[in-house]
C-alpha cells in the first residue's frame, strides 16, 4: 500500500514537472520569436565581404538583377484631400501596402502584398521630424509619424525597405480612399466575384455573385472588415488582392483604348495622392504595367495573432528571403 | 487523496487549456491605430487618490494649438540646441513628444491646494527629460520627477500643468516589451499551480514518514 503511494506520488510530481517545462518551453520559444529585431547580417544587400558582386544563399550564389524598378502603393483610410496635419505626427495608417517590383528584362510586373499588421522596425520621428530611434510596431503605423505628407511616406519606404532585407524601393504612391473610387470608376468598374458575406455592411455585395463594383460599393469591398465575413484582415487582403487583379486587367483594357487614359488617371487622384513620381513616372510606369506581363499577387506567409490590444503579424523570414532573392537576384552558375 | 490529486491535476490542464485559448483570436480584434500623444496609464493626486480618466485630459499639439502651445512649439522648432529651452538638457537630446495636459472639475485647483500630479504614460522611452512650458516669466522647466518603471511606461510627477514636451537621446533603441501581462499571467498561474502541487506532494511524503 505505502508503496505504491509512493510511486503515485512520484508519478504525479514528474507529471506536474513535465507540464510546466512544456509550458516554459512553448512560451520560451514564442517570447523569443516576438523579441529578436532582425539582425544587421540578415539583410541581403551585397556587400564587399563578398567580392562585392554576389550574395550567398543556402549555398548558392546570387548576383542582383539590373533594370528592376520598385514602386510602393500606400492605402490610408481617410478621405479628402491630402493635406498636411500641421503637427509633427498624424492619425493615418497606411492600411494597404503593396509593392510593384517591375522587371524590365524579363518585362513583367510582380506585386507584394504587405499585411498592414506586420511586426517590424519601424523609425520613430521627433517633433522636429528627425529619427530618433526605432520601435517594434505594426507597419501601418510608419505612416503616423511624420507630418502626415512625404515624411510620412518615406518613414513608410524606410520601414518597408528594412522588412525585404534593404531592397531599394525607387518611389512611393500615396493615395486615399477617394482616389481608390475615382480609379475604379475611371477604368468603367472592376468586375469580382464577391468572397464575404458583406450582410448590412452592404447588402449589394452578395457572398458568390458576380458583381462590376462602383462608387462606394468598390471602397466597401476592398475596405469593409467589421461585420465582414470572419472580420480578420487576412481576408480583407485576400478580396484586395482579387480586386487588385481585375483592376489590372481592366487598367490594361482602359490604357489600350485611350491615349490620353494616364493624364486623366492623374488628374483624377491627383488631390488625393502623394508622391515622389513626376507625370512622366507614372506614364513610364503606365506603360510596363500595361505592356508587361502581370505575375500572380504574392502574399508574404506568416503568422497572425492577438497581441496585447491590437492584431500582430509576423512574417515568415526565409519564406520572404526566398521571395526577395526569386524578384531581385539572379542564381550565378557555379 | 485521489480525489486530491485528481482535482490537482484537473486544476493544471485547465490552466494549460487556458493558456493556449489567450493565443486564440476572437472573432474580431481590432488593428493598431496611432496615438498623437502618449496614452495615460493612471494617473492620482499624491497623498489623496487616484483621478477618474474623465478629469484628466491630454491633447495632442495637432488637436490644441492654444497661444501656449504655440509659442512653446516654436521655441522647440527654433532652439539649435534643446539646451536653450532648459540647461539640464544635455547635447543630442530632441522633443520625442509634445503635448498638452489639462485638469478638469474638482481636480482643477490641485495645484493651488499645494499638492502635486503623479501620471504614469504609455511611453517607451529611456533616460527621458521632461519639460513644462508655463509662461514667458518661467520658460522651461524640469517636472518634478521622470521615473522609467521598466515596462513600456514612465511615471511623471507634475507640480504644475503647462504644455509638456518629452525628451529623449537622439537615436535610442526603443525595445518593446517582451513579456506581455497575459503570458505574465499565464506563467505565474502555472508555477502557482506546480509549486503548489510539489508543496503539496512534499507534504504528504513527510508525514507519511
Amino acid at each position: 500500500m505505502k508503496s505504491i503511494k509512493g510511486q503515485t506520488l512520484k508519478l504525479v510530481a514528474a507529471l506536474f514537472v513535465v507540464i510546466a517545462v512544456i509550458l516554459v518551453a512553448f512560451f520560451g520559444v514564442k517570447i523569443f520569436e516576438n523579441s529578436v529585431i532582425r539582425k544587421q547580417d540578415d539583410a541581403l544587400a551585397i556587400s564587399e565581404e563578398n567580392d562585392g558582386n554576389y550574395i550567398v544563399y543556402n549555398g548558392k550564389k546570387y548576383a542582383k538583377k539590373e533594370g528592376i524598378t520598385t514602386i510602393l502603393l500606400i492605402g490610408l483610410d481617410e478621405n479628402g484631400e491630402m493635406k498636411e496635419s500641421e503637427s509633427y505626427n498624424n492619425s493615418s495608417q497606411s492600411d494597404f501596402l503593396t509593392l510593384l517590383v517591375i522587371d524590365d528584362t524579363i518585362r513583367k510586373c510582380n506585386i507584394i502584398q504587405l499585411n498592414r499588421d506586420t511586426m517590424t522596425d519601424i523609425s520613430v520621428l521627433g517633433v522636429a521630424g528627425q529619427k530618433i530611434g526605432k520601435t517594434k510596431a505594426q507597419l501601418a503605423l510608419a505612416h503616423t509619424y511624420g507630418n502626415g505628407l512625404h515624411d510620412s511616406c518615406r518613414n513608410t519606404v524606410s520601414a518597408v525597405k528594412n522588412l525585404i532585407f534593404d531592397m531599394e524601393i525607387d518611389h512611393y504612391i500615396c493615395v486615399n480612399m477617394d482616389a481608390v473610387e475615382a480609379l475604379n470608376d475611371l477604368v468603367g468598374g472592376v468586375p469580382v466575384e464577391v468572397l464575404d458575406d458583406f450582410g448590412s455592411t452592404d447588402s449589394t455585395l452578395i457572398k458568390g455573385q458576380t458583381v462590376t463594383l462602383k462608387g462606394e460599393h468598390a471602397l466597401n469591398y476592398v475596405r469593409g472588415r467589421i461585420n465582414v465575413g470572419n472580420q480578420t484582415n487576412i481576408s480583407r487582403m485576400a478580396r484586395q488582392k482579387q480586386y487588385m487583379a481585375s483592376f489590372a486587367s481592366r487598367l490594361k483594357e482602359a490604357y489600350k483604348k485611350d491615349g490620353n487614359f494616364v493624364l486623366r488617371m492623374y488628374n483624377a487622384i491627383v488631390k488625393y495622392m502623394v508622391s515622389d513620381c513626376s507625370v512622366n513616372d507614372f506614364s513610364s510606369a503606365s506603360k510596363q504595367l500595361s505592356e508587361y506581363i502581370i505575375g500572380d499577387i504574392i502574399i508574404p506567409e506568416g503568422e497572425s495573432v492577438k497581441g496585447e490590444e491590437f492584431m500582430e503579424f509576423y512574417v515568415d523570414d526565409d519564406a520572404l528571403k526566398s521571395t526577395i532573392i526569386s524578384l531581385y537576384f539572379n542564381e550565378i552558375e557555379q | 487523496m485521489k480525489k486530491t490529486l485528481s482535482i490537482f491535476l484537473a486544476a493544471v490542464l485547465m490552466l494549460s487549456f487556458c493558456i493556449f485559448a489567450f493565443a486564440a483570436n476572437d472573432n474580431f480584434t481590432p488593428s493598431a491605430t496611432g496615438k498623437l500623444a502618449p496614452e495615460i496609464i493612471s494617473a492620482k493626486v499624491i497623498g489623496e487618490g487616484d483621478i477618474p480618466d474623465s478629469n484628466i485630459i491630454v491633447t495632442a499639439y495637432k488637436d490644441g494649438k492654444t497661444a501656449e502651445m504655440n509659442v512653446a512649439y516654436d521655441e522647440i522648432m527654433r532652439a539649435e540646441d534643446l539646451s536653450e529651452l532648459n540647461s539640464a538638457v544635455p547635447k543630442d537630446y530632441v522633443v520625442r513628444d509634445f503635448f498638452d495636459l489639462t485638469l478638469t472639475g474638482t481636480y482643477a485647483d490641485i495645484f493651488a491646494r499645494g499638492k502635486k500630479l503623479e501620471v504614469v504614460f504609455k511611453l517607451n522611452a529611456q533616460n527621458a527629460i521632461v519639460l513644462t512650458r508655463c509662461s514667458d516669466a518661467t520658460g522651461w522647466k524640469q517636472v518634478e520627477s521622470v521615473t522609467e518603471n521598466g515596462d513600456g511606461t514612465i511615471t511623471v510627477v507634475f507640480a504644475s500643468l503647462c504644455p509638456v514636451a518629452v525628451l529623449v537621446p537622439a537615436k535610442q533603441s526603443h525595445p518593446t516589451g517582451v513579456f506581455n501581462t497575459t503570458v505574465l499571467a499565464a506563467f505565474a498561474g502555472v508555477f502557482a499551480v506546480a509549486a503548489a502541487g510539489v508543496f503539496f506532494i512534499t507534504k504528504k511524503k513527510a508525514s507519511a514518514k
